[in-house]
């Protein structure tokens, strides 16, 4: 195998939401634009949680035993189901993946936990692209997915969210405040192969002072990475507020940003702006740490 | 600090404590109303006041849901537990037990530290069985004391409520929603009170919970004596906790297919028992019949533990008067039923099937605890028979092949394992009657274990030479390899095939 397949991947996590088809597109466009291998996983969750409701509370003969055989059979049923389910959805998009020209597809089916599968891929992924809710929470519009703040929270790669229907981006947001977070977002975007194209938008937004001078350092940077359209937008106002607005001004599709502080109690603290940004905005957001 | 709050330990915090509340707190329920009869029996069992039973229940399955490595595995007083303190409590009193059951805590929290629950891999699975079986038939013993030398009525409502117990969760309807012990308990107390028999009841056996328990310093004097009267008792107490703390583990472990922590668990079984001491409850661990009925009625996580162990104490203490009146009787088909369920009946169709030394070794590990009334002793014979026999079925992994090289010249080749148990056999190989000139062995092809292997090949040498032979040993240095004890684990390919094979 050569070693391209193996080494920064694109890991694009599908499950049977409705999220799932986006995620392929949007995946399947980065992967083209970052000329880098993409795998499709699908992980079948082992769910710890009962199916069958017996409050007889009494145990006879060979109690433990019945027991285990009936679970058993409520588990394999439910794991080859799918199982099966998921087999189709990869065949799906890997199809879709190589028709529309992406050179290395790869498709990975697991069973157990989907962050603990992603830290553990870690090492030889470049980025990974999950729906911002899964099938849990397929209903409910306003809740974010449940894995969603641990998978952020764990990996150490970048993370891109999609919240919304594919459509091809143009114009791209750079969220920078000059922290530690939104620095590493940069070198993300600077170094990343095929974004220079695009149209950027550099935007900083803090109550207390302005952000010109910190935009500039941004702007130099990325002029000298062969980036040709920037923008800058600095406000003196609410952040969340100030970015949702700018978003909306140039019709941002994605925007990128640092992501929950990885120290964990300012974690619990500070997270919540991104938080707030998940929740809020309509377009795709690429979490940056 | 850090690695607590690490983000994926919070979501799996997260996930055991409130991954599905409902179900949890709904087979909480039915564990809590199976728990109180089971308390108040081992209590009784102990030779203490039921509130013992019920206050070590309550302090060990609250803490435990907090502190354990199992989620969903119940853990209260128990009989295995009860059964080892009868003399204590008999000879010595209450305040001995609950002294007992502090330290049986520190000792449980030091064998965790140390990573003992990794000792459990010597005991076998025939072992396992027999425990579990040894366990069922002193269950069911310790309720013959209260079917013996009593009236007809005694025996007519224990056979009605097995009925009930077994009999109610066929009932349509309502069968599976309501648990049958307890349909069977109310059944039979307000049979009892409506017809005014007079047989024995809960409250006859000794004081309920009217309080929550308080901390309370066990009233002993704190010197060496103490110590010599309450260390036995805490030992074997440490190690039967553990031993059936850990296999209930394996047990959910299977039925709900998840992992769990071993050394976590054999901590947090510790610390629940010094709390249970120190609020006037005995020692207690895992219990299997229990964990069953948890799984069974649907709970997986830590809340359906904790909601079992909190509202078994808040329902004794609202109730008591009324847990006074529930016949006797009424408890004893509880815990016959908990014996049944308890019981491998598997393992008593697989006599025919399996080997006899596997059969030998749970039998005896019944028959050692039955006799005993000391599970720990039981399973110190169990795992000893089980690896003897081990022992004596790699010795026959050997053998001698000899061939006559010249007319005075002889050459043994030696295949095979050479340990303590299969030296005599491996002395018996070698002919010191035949007259010759030279001897070679050849031991390329043999495994030495231990020094009893390498002194049986010295004195075959010394027995040649006495004859007048010259003897050559070939291929000792290989052979001898596996002499040396290694801390390191040999799990990789090449480094087996170093020891044992490709010479």
């Amino acid at each position: 195998m050569e070693p391209a397949v193996i080494q920064d991947r694109i890991v694009a996590c599908i499950d049977g939401s409705a999220l799932s088809q986006s995620v392929c597109h949007y995946a399947i466009w980065l992967a083209k634009q970052m000329q880098l291998p993409l795998c499709f996983l699908h992980v079948i969750e082992n769910v710890n949680t009962s199916t069958i409701s017996d409050f007889s509370g009494a145990i006879g003969l060979g109690a433990s035993e019945e027991l285990l055989e009936e679970l058993t059979k409520v588990e394999q049923n439910r794991a080859s189901l799918l199982r099966q389910q998921g087999r189709v959805m990869l065949q799906s998009v890997e199809q879709q993946a190589k028709a529309q020209g992406v050179d290395h597809v790869t498709v990975e089916q697991r069973h157990g936990s989907l962050v603990e599968r992603l830290v553990e891929l870690e090492s030889s992924m470049s980025l990974s692209v999950i729906g911002i809710r899964g099938e849990t929470h397929a209903d409910d519009q306003q809740q974010l997915g449940a894995q969603l703040e641990a998978l952020v929270r764990s990996i150490r790669k970048p993370v891109f969210v999609v919240n919304c229907e594919f459509i091809e981006p143009t114009t791209f947001m750079l969220a920078f405040n000059g922290s530690d977070g939104s620095r590493r977002a940069l070198d993300f975007v600077a170094y990343t192969q095929g974004l220079a194209q695009f149209k950027w938008i550099l935007a900083y937004a803090d109550q207390n002072q302005a952000g010109e001078q910190i935009l500039q350092s941004a702007h130099t940077r990325l002029n000298r990475q062969g980036f040709a359209q920037l923008v800058l937008e600095a406000r003196q106002s609410q952040p969340e507020q100030a970015l949702l607005e700018c978003q909306a001004r140039h019709n941002v599709d994605v925007t990128v940003m640092g992501a929950y502080s990885h120290h964990p109690l300012r974690g619990f603290i500070f997270g919540s702006f991104t938080e707030t940004m998940l929740r809020k905005t309509n377009k795709p957001l690429l979490l940056v740490h | 600090m850090s690695s607590f709050f690490a983000p994926v330990r919070f979501a799996q915090w997260r996930s055991e404590w409130f991954g599905q509340p409902r179900q949890d707190i709904l087979a909480g329920m039915v564990v809590a109303l199976a728990l109180i009869p089971e308390a108040i029996a081992f209590s009784i069992i102990a030779g203490v006041d039921p509130k013992v039973g019920l206050y070590a229940s309550f302090c060990i399955a609250v803490t435990i849901s907090f502190l354990g490595g199992r989620p969903g595995m119940i853990s209260a007083a128990t009989g295995a537990m009860a059964l080892l303190m009868v003399t204590l409590v008999k000879d010595h009193g209450l305040e001995y037990l609950l002294a007992a059951s502090v330290l049986t805590g520190v000792i449980q929290v030091v064998m965790g530290i140390f990573k003992l629950g990794n000792l459990m891999s010597f005991v076998s699975r025939s072992v396992v069985t027999g425990f579990v079986n040894a366990l069922a038939i002193l269950i069911f013993m310790a309720q013959v004391p209260e079917l013996t030398n009593v009236g007809w009525q005694v025996y007519a409502m224990t056979a009605a409520g097995l009925g009930i117990i077994y009999l109610f969760p066929y009932c349509p309807g309502i069968g599976k929603i309501m648990p049958s012990p307890l349909v069977c308990i109310l059944a039979l107390t307000i049979f009892t009170l409506a017809t005014g028999l007079d047989i024995r009841t809960v409250g006859d056996m000794g004081q309920l919970p009217d309080a929550l328990p308080f901390l309370h310093w066990p009233l002993v004097p704190l010197n060496f004596e103490t110590l010599q009267i309450i260390f036995p008792y805490a030992l074997g107490l440490a190690v039967v906790g553990l031993l059936e703390s850990l296999m209930t583990a394996t047990i959910v472990d299977g039925l709900t297919d998840t992992p769990s922590d071993k050394n976590r668990e054999c901590r947090g079984q510790g610390i629940a028992n010094i709390v249970s001491g120190f609020f006037g409850g005995m020692a207690g661990c895992a219990m299997i019949g229990q964990s069953v009925i948890n799984v069974k009625s649907g709970g997986r996580g830590r809340l359906s533990t904790f909601f079992a162990g909190a509202l078994l104490l808040v329902m004794v203490v609202f109730t008591n008067d009324w847990v006074a009146q529930i016949p006797m009787a009424a408890l004893v088909a509880v815990m016959i039923m908990v014996s049944i369920g308890t019981f491998d009946w598997q393992s008593i169709r697989n006599l025919k099937t399996y080997p006899k030394s596997t059969n030998m070794v749970m039998i005896s590990t019944v028959v050692v605890v039955v006799w005993t009334h000391n599970l720990a002793l039981g399973v110190f014979v169990g795992v000893l028979l089980a690896a003897l026999f081990f022992a004596n079925k790699v010795s026959h992994f050997m053998y001698v092949e000899s061939k006559l090289l010249s007319e005075n010249q002889r050459r043994y080749e030696v295949h095979g394992q050479v340990f303590f148990n299969s030296a005599a056999k491996f002395t018996d190989h070698f002919d010191f009657k035949e007259a010759l000139d030279r001897v070679e062995i050849d031991v390329t092809q043999a495994h030495f274990w231990d020094i009893s292997g390498v002194h049986a090949l010295d004195m075959v040498v010394l027995k040649f030479r006495r004859e007048g032979a010259d003897v050559e040993v070939i291929g000792l240095n290989e052979a001898s390899a596996t002499i040396i004890d290694r801390f390191g684990v040999h799990d990789k390919k090449e480094e087996i095939d170093k020891v044992l094979g490709g010479h």
